[in-house]
């Protein structure tokens, strides 16, 4: 190396003649409003912004002190329920006394957004091949390259008449919306988020039962509280869960967790209860069993709000204790127990998650988990499984020509009770084997890393690699992003705008809002989105520029007819509007100035909602000893009779003669408005249905009252809509929650069950290139059995091979007592080769060992129905 | 002089901005500026890159090499921010027990550190604002600001205004104590053993050479009141 002294005056002035002209650098400053020039410093400002975590799905309120426009400290925020309480009069208490809570991933929020690993500015991939070998030879691109390119290659699919031909992909809360407006106005009906990789079949099954996809328990003043594999004090999701969990026990509650592995919530349990993986079912129906059995069930519940409760009870009569121990591998003696202080213990509360959930008989088993709480009254009352009430912000979608193409992904065709999110599975695997009904040619992919997220990880690279033109939007260069053909710098939480609707009991909004402009300059995914729209010239059915006109004008046609050029300003009206016509009913001013930016329903919980009366409208009668007039093949509603015999339209014109054959259907009452049209009746068990026989209520007591979402209105123990379809595999739904195993069993060449879980200290696979976080949890250590471990020679922090039919990979061993001893398992989402520097080589990537599909009927990506042999390396 | 600086922290920030277009490879070609390099003692094997007919190509290769090593993130990147590098220290998580991740405890490089803010200060109090996006103690913005102060001192000079030239000869001095200089060294030395294209190790060794060449200069009291240079 040169010394300094080296260089001469003579040969710098030389050099610098030579660079001369050459100093085109970028412009970096503009000048400033600031006065003369002082090299002093003036004080820091300093603030306090409210705004809502995204380090995982729960969105915990949190407050973020900017110092000098640095991010210096996050703290929880107690104006907002999340982090406190689900429960309204718990937070309304708690906020004062305890304040809320954030979680690790929360604290360590500070280094994502600080990470020098994150993605700065686009990149385009100049070496064509692809796989997690291949080196993509990025160049980093201007942003209107970028936009340019992405555009282009929209317009041009469009133009070609294969819109539908564009697969997106998106998480399930961020900024969901717009990214639905895009496909619907670009004419693409795959749009597909992330519910179905996480919790669709809780939703399949809490919805059977009753109607209801995302119940809540208000475990903090239950007095017993069975979980079927759920681990809320570590996979906490929402901050307040810890909590309400240990208020609970502090209480005097007792808590019973069944999970094949002991996690952090089962080892601060009363109780862990070891299982067979997948077979929760079944204890489930031997608890149902005995509680009928032993009369231990909510007589009064059962008789006025559900319906099929006999069908359950002479099917369950043979679900023994002593039958499910042999499916379960759970004790008789403990089943015959657990059973006893379920039904005597009140109020009780069980609930499941994604344990059994990800596996393929979970439907069925979710719901005889559900009917649980059924059988015993505990439903929507304090104590028990909760409705929660949700008036979140509102979406007003565009008007568009309804789309001819399907789906690919056999949303309620193939899946019969599958989420609007979609089927991530079927359009993966579809791709490779041929099996979709066309091909798709470009993926969009925002905010979701689909190769560590979606069984059978090198099924996925194979299947994007189909592609003809990828897109992936990222904070960070994940596996998925390694895949595209260009790569958009996603922003973190902090600097970014979303409404969250609060998973609490009650209704209440909050707001996440950028407390720092995105650090590179870049644009927020839905200014994205937005662009692209304008770029495509997207209109609605009415010819209106959708992405560029004012939202508001676009809803009131009385209103001027505005543009918004400035991204942001059109998002951000865009959020007002959502929140002006949805519960909050206010603007996102408004919003801002609430304490914490959070929205919170004065009306607070509510419980027994199935009472909540049904109105009619003014002038409205009620009428007994009539009848509908129907079609002859029952389809339509041709009218009604008095009991006189005088027929009436449906707009309450007499009828003198009818147009067809009709049949007269005898009803409990038919109901008039006020000008005689019929306004709707109540069927021959108790249904209040409207004048197009759709079920909105029950008559009870005399009263007419909401019930529940379902078909019947009421709690359902059978499931008589769903009876008729048949599910992913061929196989008719069983409208009773039949215990079916689940389809991959362990064998001699695989014997033992692999599964994963979730814990505080990560989210998905998102969160393992954040150096605290990796402090916290660095590996995933496979966790065996000691006495299973002991018969394969395997010791403690061995190092091991795993290998399934689909995958081999090695592993390093933690030996414990706390997991089944035909059970393996570890925590999910490490293995990454991409994302970052710290991410990149650490544990192994579980979702290798599987195949590439979901359960038959909710569409549920199977990532926990695993079987390995492991053996020493 | 201060213009002859001006000149070279301009082409240095330039340099570490973005990668070459193909304009700026040609104009290099006609400046000579290999041979002169070359002269200086700095001969690499990048003849190929600037003197190559087919510009295209080596201005991609130029292209891939600049986003690897400049921008990442990935394999052979080298974040180029003195936070990366000044600030590791005080990046201490509040838990500090040890990690069993592979990383070493106190070893958490992050952009936007304290020294950040202290960098953006400095522009703001020389009345200047940093456009939206760019990070303040970025290698190239750090230049891009020497430049501007070597400028400042030349118009001063030329204008004949001793005072003034002589006030931001001492700003020039804090970047180099507190920023630029104090983190190049460390950067460039990470560059060497990543970078993939000979080029860009050429113009790290410049740049702390220079850089060197400079904070000495700069501290000798022989320069200072030299409010005019013949170029």
């Amino acid at each position: 190396m040169m010394t300094p002294n080296r260089l001469t005056r003579r040969d710098f002035l030389k050099l610098s003649a030579a660079t001369a002209g050459l100093a085109v650098a970028a412009h970096y400053f503009a000048l400033g409003s600031a006065g003369a020039p002082a090299l002093d410093s003036g004080p820091a400002n300093s603030s306090w912004i409210p705004t809502c975590c995204n380090m995982c799905g729960g969105q915990t309120g949190i407050l973020v002190r900017v110092d000098d426009g640095r991010v210096a400290k996050i703290e929880p925020n107690p104006d907002n329920p999340i982090g406190v309480a689900n429960i309204s009069t718990d937070y309304w208490r708690w906020k004062n006394t305890d304040g809320a809570a954030m979680c690790p991933k929360g604290n360590a929020g500070v280094m994502t957004l600080y990470d020098p690993d994150r993605v700065k500015q686009p990149l385009k991939r100049t070496n064509p091949a692809k796989g997690p070998d291949e080196d993509p030879r990025w160049v980093a691109i201007s942003w209107e390259e970028a936009l340019s390119t992405i555009a282009g290659k929209l317009k041009q699919l469009r133009d070609a008449g294969e819109a539908h031909k564009l697969i997106w992909f998106s998480e399930d809360h961020s900024f969901v919306d717009p990214q639905m407006d895009f496909c619907a106005l670009y004419g693409t009906p795959n749009y597909y988020n992330h519910s179905n990789l996480c919790d669709v079949s809780r939703k399949a099954s809490f919805g059977l039962v009753m109607g209801d996809g995302r119940p809540l328990g208000d475990f903090a003043n239950a007095r017993y509280i069975l979980l079927f594999g759920w681990n809320p004090l570590s996979a906490t999701k929402w901050s307040h869960l810890p909590r309400i969990f240990t208020r609970a026990i502090e209480r005097g509650a007792k808590l019973v967790v069944v999970d094949p592995y002991l996690s952090q919530t089962a080892a601060r349990a009363h109780e862990w209860i070891p299982l067979r993986p997948g077979t929760d079912g079944a204890l489930a129906l031997a608890l149902a069993h005995l509680l009928i059995k032993w009369d231990l069930i909510d007589h009064e519940f059962i008789e006025k709000w559900t319906v099929g409760f006999d069908e359950f009870a002479a099917f369950v009569a043979d679900k023994t204790p002593e039958w499910a121990e042999q499916i379960t591998d759970v004790p008789a003696s403990t089943i015959r127990r657990i059973a006893r202080e379920l039904g005597t213990l009140k109020p009780a509360v069980v609930d499941v998650w994604s344990g059994p959930g990800q596996q393929s008989n979970a439907v069925q088993g979710g719901k005889a988990i559900a009917l649980l709480n059924v059988l015993i009254g505990s439903v929507d009352r304090p104590g028990t499984m909760i409705n929660p009430e949700c008036h979140g912000p509102a979406r007003q979608a565009p008007k568009v020509a309804p789309i001819a193409q399907p789906r690919l992904d056999g949303h309620g065709v193939k899946y019969p009770l599958s989420h609007s999110s979609g089927i991530y599975t079927e359009v993966l695997s579809g791709m490779l084997d041929g099996s979709l009904p066309y091909q798709p040619r470009v993926g969009m992919v925002i905010f979701q890393n689909l190769v560590l997220s979606v069984p059978g990880t090198f099924n996925v690279v194979e299947a994007l690699k189909q592609l003809e033109f990828l897109v992936v939007v990222d904070t960070h260069l994940s596996e998925t992003a390694q895949l595209a053909d260009i790569v958009i710098p996603g922003t973190t939480y902090l600097e970014r705008y979303d409404l969250t609707t609060n998973w609490v009991t009650w209704s209440s909004v909050s707001l996440r809002q950028p407390v720092v402009k995105p650090i590179f300059g870049q644009l927020a995914e839905y200014e994205f989105v937005v662009e692209l729209g304008r770029r495509l010239e997207l209109k609605d059915a009415d010819g209106k520029e959708f992405f560029r006109l004012s939202p508001h004008a676009r809803v009131d046609p009385q209103a001027p007819q505005v543009n918004i050029d400035d991204l942001t300003a059109w998002y951000e009206d865009y959020l007002s509007l959502e929140l002006e016509r949805g519960g909050p009913k206010m603007t996102l001013a408004e919003l801002k100035r609430q304490p914490g930016a959070c929205w919170v329903d004065p009306a607070g919980t509510r419980y027994e909602k199935f009472k909540d009366p049904v109105k009619l409208p003014e002038g409205a009668q009620m009428h007994t000893g009539y009848a509908l007039i129907r079609s002859a093949d029952g389809k339509t509603l041709l009218g009604y009779r008095d009991p006189a015999g005088q027929a009436f339209g449906p707009d309450g014109k007499p009828l003198s003669s009818l147009a067809e054959a009709a049949t007269d259907d005898k009803v409990q009452q038919v109901i008039t408005e006020a000008t005689g049209g019929l306004w709707g009746y109540v069927d021959a068990e108790g249904t209040l249905k409207d004048a197009k026989d759709k079920a909105i209520g029950l008559l009870r007591d005399g009263k007419l009252v909401k019930g529940w979402n379902t078909a019947s209105r009421r709690c359902e123990f059978v499931a008589k809509g769903a009876a008729s379809k048949k599910d992913a595999r061929g196989n008719l739904v069983d409208p009773l929650p039949a215990y079916r195993p689940r389809e991959w069993f362990p064998d001699d060449q695989f014997p033992l069950y692999l599964i994963n879980w979730k814990e505080a200290s990560h989210t998905h696979s998102r969160t393992f290139n954040n150096p605290w976080l990796m402090e916290l949890q660095g590996w995933n250590l496979l966790a065996i059995n000691a006495a299973t471990a002991a018969k394969l020679g395997i010791r403690d922090g061995d190092e091991i091979w795993v290998e399934s039919p689909y995958g081999k990979a090695k592993a390093l061993a933690r030996v414990t007592e706390g997991i089944h001893p035909e059970v393996v398992g570890w925590q999910h989402g490490f293995g990454h080769w991409g994302l970052g520097r710290i991410a990149k080589g650490k544990g192994t990537a579980d979702g290798q060992f599987n195949k590439t599909i979901s359960d038959p009927l909710s569409g549920m990506a199977l990532h926990k129905e695993v079987c390995v042999r492991v053996y020493r390396a | 002089m201060a213009l002859a600086r001006a000149n070279l922290y301009g082409f240095l920030s330039t340099v570490f901005s973005a990668p070459p277009t193909a304009e700026w490879l040609a104009a290099a070609r006609d400046r000579a500026l290999l041979e002169i390099l070359g002269e200086l003692g700095w001969t690499f094997a990048v003849d190929r890159a600037v003197h190559c007919e087919e510009t295209v190509l080596a201005q991609e290769e130029l292209a891939v090499a600049f986003t690897r090593l400049m921008i990442g993130p990935g394999k052979g990147y080298v974040p180029p921010y003195g936070s990366i590098y000044l600030d590791r220290a005080g990046g201490a998580s509040p838990l500090s027990s040890g990690g069993g991740d592979g990383s070493r405890r106190g070893d958490r490089p992050q952009l936007w550190g304290p020294s950040t803010i202290a960098v953006e200060q400095l522009y703001r109090a020389a009345g200047l604002e940093l456009v939206q996006g760019q990070i303040a103690d970025h290698v190239g913005v750090e230049l891009a600001f020497m430049r501007y102060l070597c400028a400042c001192e030349a118009h001063a000079a030329a204008e004949h205004d001793a005072m003034a030239a002589e006030r931001w000869h001492r700003w020039q001095i804090v970047v180099l104590h507190d920023h630029l200089g104090r983190w190049v060294p460390a950067w460039a030395a990470t560059v060497e053993r990543a970078a993939t294209h000979p080029f860009y190790v050429a113009m790290v060794r410049l740049a702390v050479e220079f850089l060197a060449w400079d904070a000495e200069a700069l501290s000798r009291p022989s320069l200072r009141g030299v409010t005019s240079c013949v170029l």
